[in-house]
């Protein structure tokens, strides 16, 4: 039997998916009424975890693993926490499920609550994405009018409540413990963990977080069975179909769903229709702005036999497959699987600082390198750019990454650091030949070749 | 603190800022959700938000009694969050999304052109009180940039024309005219099967952004064969990554402008390690390598 090549967007093609009677007529909620009328909380755990299906939502913690740290007490009240609380530039996967097909996520959410012991689910869903909060209450109103949510969901004694709650535009809220902080209404300000939120979360309760794709995924592993599932990815350990995401100089940028291990080239060249008028690749940030960034004229260098990219050795970055392990032992991270796309008319220092510019604007504040350090990053880089720079400010900047990763509460800093050392690393030159020529060679923005497109004047 | 009157501390009906019955009882059924009353504020906070179009210091005096917070308390939280607005602001807000994705697409060309329109800055109200313009940083739309998210609705996909019509339309019709004709949910292009399976289906292209693009600057500067690995299947040899590196001629090298180190720099043809970033691209030992 084929297997199935679409999951997570099988039904987003269909006229008003969002509505509970076209999604139940596609299959919605039959997993969720099999498993709380014939399945154990712990044969769903078990499933999960044979699908080896590693966390959606940038870190690629087996989700699975996560369920298995909650040990509550008979006291306690377990929450569910689903992150939608997308706002890592380029990512971009979490909306279409919440608006073309939002009743994947309840169920996802019912059957994550039976399977965890929760009774009542949040989702956090970031205030920017007003459409996205609209169709997911109505989607939960309908659900609980069928019965589905309530206090006897498909007929069996186990209240389950899912809430749509909102953020209010910030980046850091979807760092899980300030997305905690957020949902109990303070500032999202990360928590110092331990107590991680497997002990300690929502309101001090045991508390699981999981990102909005992998819940929505649970369904589809309960129905296919872990082991078929986890099979569908091309990667041991990590298991699955996913939504790959595509942005910048690409012919169709959106979302694709496809297998875990396709390679960078695969999703540019054959999902993503090629480069945008047929310009070569310069580089590819593989998985949102905190991933360092990929060269596809760097090779991969694993001469040694045991090297877990020593298949690829020799070959260009963009050919390796991508997964969680393989592209950590590449010095990079998949993060949310999202790439941003840039051809060669991009200047690398003019991308660097508009992503360094958006780290200090969420930078939360609490801890001071992050929040001194990210608005260095911006004043040097602007410098660069306008002519002001020397050639010692690029080792200034490497300096100060150094510094910054490893010293803050949460991961932020990391995700600003690392990408900035990739690209100081990678593209080392034009930093350098800024400084040297006094700031940007002159008509050289990253947006170029698109300016003129939506300028409505010819290319 | 303010004192209360009924089981879900209703606000005497002093305070200078009264949220409609209905929004009330918005209010009431949002803090059923919650095991703490403090929870309740982001949501309050947008309910108000939403009838004041601010967070006025009256609305922060109301939410804070309603929820039996302190003034700061809520102060701090109104200040965290980026959406709340502390300032009068004009009938629609427009955020323009200038993170990478966008910007690549021309999202730059979108704010100057909604400054110009407005007759304010980044941050200001335009001089008919109609549109607040403020910079956002990532709206997760970034696979259909540029856009704009006006109020709460998204707009993708755009050129200056688009937007003009756009934003003419919340001028003459309202604002539930214009998002009831532009604005879009999340875009789907359709499956496309792995490679190998089936053949790519044709290349759709989304409206109004990807015209053809004239490539005959582009093959004067390339060997023809890398165009044409460059646009066949990708399971065919990989074609070249980059055709960086050398000096290309042609009006396009100057008018981007690539930086002079790089047109220039030209490494002999050893193969480099990955750590050796001396050289510019090193694209002629890349396809060696490869193929």
């Amino acid at each position: 039997m084929a297997e199935p090549q679409k999951l997570l967007t099988a039904r987003y093609d269909l006229p008003e998916s969002w509505t509970l009677a076209v999604a139940e007529k596609h299959g919605a909620y039959k997993m969720a009424r099999r498993a709380l009328t014939m399945m154990q909380p712990q044969e769903i755990k078990d499933e999960v975890k044979t699908a080896a299906i590693r966390g959606r939502g940038g870190a690629g913690f087996p989700a699975g693993m996560k369920w298995s740290f909650l040990a509550p007490k008979p006291t306690d009240q377990v929450y569910l926490v689903v992150n939608g609380d997308e706002s890592e530039p380029g990512t971009f996967k979490d909306r279409s499920i919440m608006e073309l097909d939002p009743h994947r996520l309840i169920e996802g959410c019912i059957v994550t609550c039976y399977a965890t012991g929760a009774h009542v689910a949040y989702i956090y869903v970031r205030g920017e994405l007003g459409f996205s909060i609209q169709r997911l209450e109505a989607a939960v109103r309908e659900a609980r009018s069928a019965g589905y949510l309530g206090e006897r969901p498909f007929g069996k004694a186990y209240p389950v409540q899912v809430h749509i709650h909102s953020g209010a535009g910030a980046y850091i809220c979807g760092e899980e413990t300030a997305l905690l902080n957020s949902l109990e209404g303070k500032r999202g300000e990360p928590r110092l963990k331990p107590p991680f939120p497997a002990n300690s979360g929502a309101f001090g309760m045991p508390t699981v977080v999981n990102n909005v794709e992998t819940i929505a995924a649970i369904p589809d592993i309960l129905e296919l069975g872990g082991e078929r599932w986890a099979k569908l990815g091309k990667l041991p350990g990590d298991g699955g179909l996913r939504l790959y995401g595509v942005s910048g100089h690409v012919k169709r940028p959106g979302i694709y769903e496809a297998p875990v291990g396709i390679t960078m080239r695969e999703l540019i060249d054959h999902y993503a229709g090629g480069m945008l008028n047929d310009r070569p690749l310069k580089a590819v940030i593989p998985g949102g702005s905190s991933t360092p960034v990929l060269r596809p004229d760097w090779k991969v260098d694993a001469p040694a036999a045991d090297h877990p990219l020593h298949a690829w050795h020799g070959m260009s970055e963009i050919d390796v497959p991508m997964g969680v392990d393989t592209y950590r032992a590449l010095g990079t991270m998949l993060g949310t699987c999202c790439a941003i796309v840039m051809d060669d008319s991009v200047n690398m220092l003019d991308v660097t600082r508009n992503l360094m510019r958006f780290y200090k604007h969420e930078s939360c504040g609490q801890c001071t390198p992050c929040r001194e350090g990210s608005g260095w990053f911006v004043d040097i880089l602007e410098n660069l750019c306008d002519g002001k720079g020397k050639v010692e400010d690029v080792e200034t900047i490497a300096g100060i990454a150094n510094n910054v990763m490893g010293n803050t509460i949460c991961a932020f800093a990391d995700g600003m650091a690392m990408p900035l050392l990739g690209l100081v690393r990678k593209f080392r030159e034009e930093f350098v030949a800024a400084a040297k020529a006094g700031g940007l060679p002159a008509g050289t923005r990253h947006d170029a070749p698109t300016r003129a497109l939506v300028e409505g004047k010819a290319a | 603190m303010g004192t209360y009157s009924g089981p879900l501390g209703k606000p005497e009906s002093t305070m200078a800022f009264a949220l409609t019955p209905e929004r009330e009882q918005q209010v009431d059924d949002i803090i059923t959700r919650y095991p703490t009353r403090r929870a309740a504020l982001i949501p309050v906070l947008w309910v108000c938000q939403n009838q004041n179009r601010w967070i006025s210091p009256d609305v922060i005096d109301y939410v804070s009694t309603r929820l039996d917070l302190s003034a700061a308390a809520v102060k701090g939280v109104v200040t965290f969050y980026t959406m709340f607005h502390e300032h009068e602001v004009g009938e629609n807000v427009v955020w323009v999304c200038r993170t990478l994705s966008c910007d690549l697409r021309g999202a730059k060309a979108v704010q100057e052109h909604l400054e110009d329109r407005f007759g304010c800055h980044a941050g200001g109200t335009s001089t008919n009180g109609k549109f607040s313009l403020f910079k956002a940083e990532c709206l997760a739309a970034c696979g259909q940039g540029p856009m704009v998210q006006i109020n709460d609705r998204y707009f993708e996909n755009l050129d200056l024309k688009k937007l003009d019509e756009i934003l003419n339309t919340y001028e003459k019709d309202g604002a539930n005219a214009a998002e009831t004709r532009y604005a879009n949910t999340a875009i789907y292009n359709g499956h496309v099967p792995p490679p190998g399976m089936e053949p790519p289906p044709p290349r759709a292209t989304i409206p109004s952004m990807r015209p053809a693009v004239p490539a005959t600057p582009r093959q004067a500067s390339v060997a023809p064969q890398e165009v044409a690995a460059s646009s066949s299947a990708p399971s065919s040899p990989p074609p070249s990554p980059a055709a960086t590196g050398s000096v290309r001629p042609g009006p396009k090298s100057t008018l981007i402008g690539m930086p002079p180190v790089v047109a220039s720099a030209s490494k002999p043809p050893s193969a480099p390690p990955p750590a050796d970033i001396t050289a510019g691209t090193p694209r002629e030992d890349a396809e060696k390598g490869e193929e």
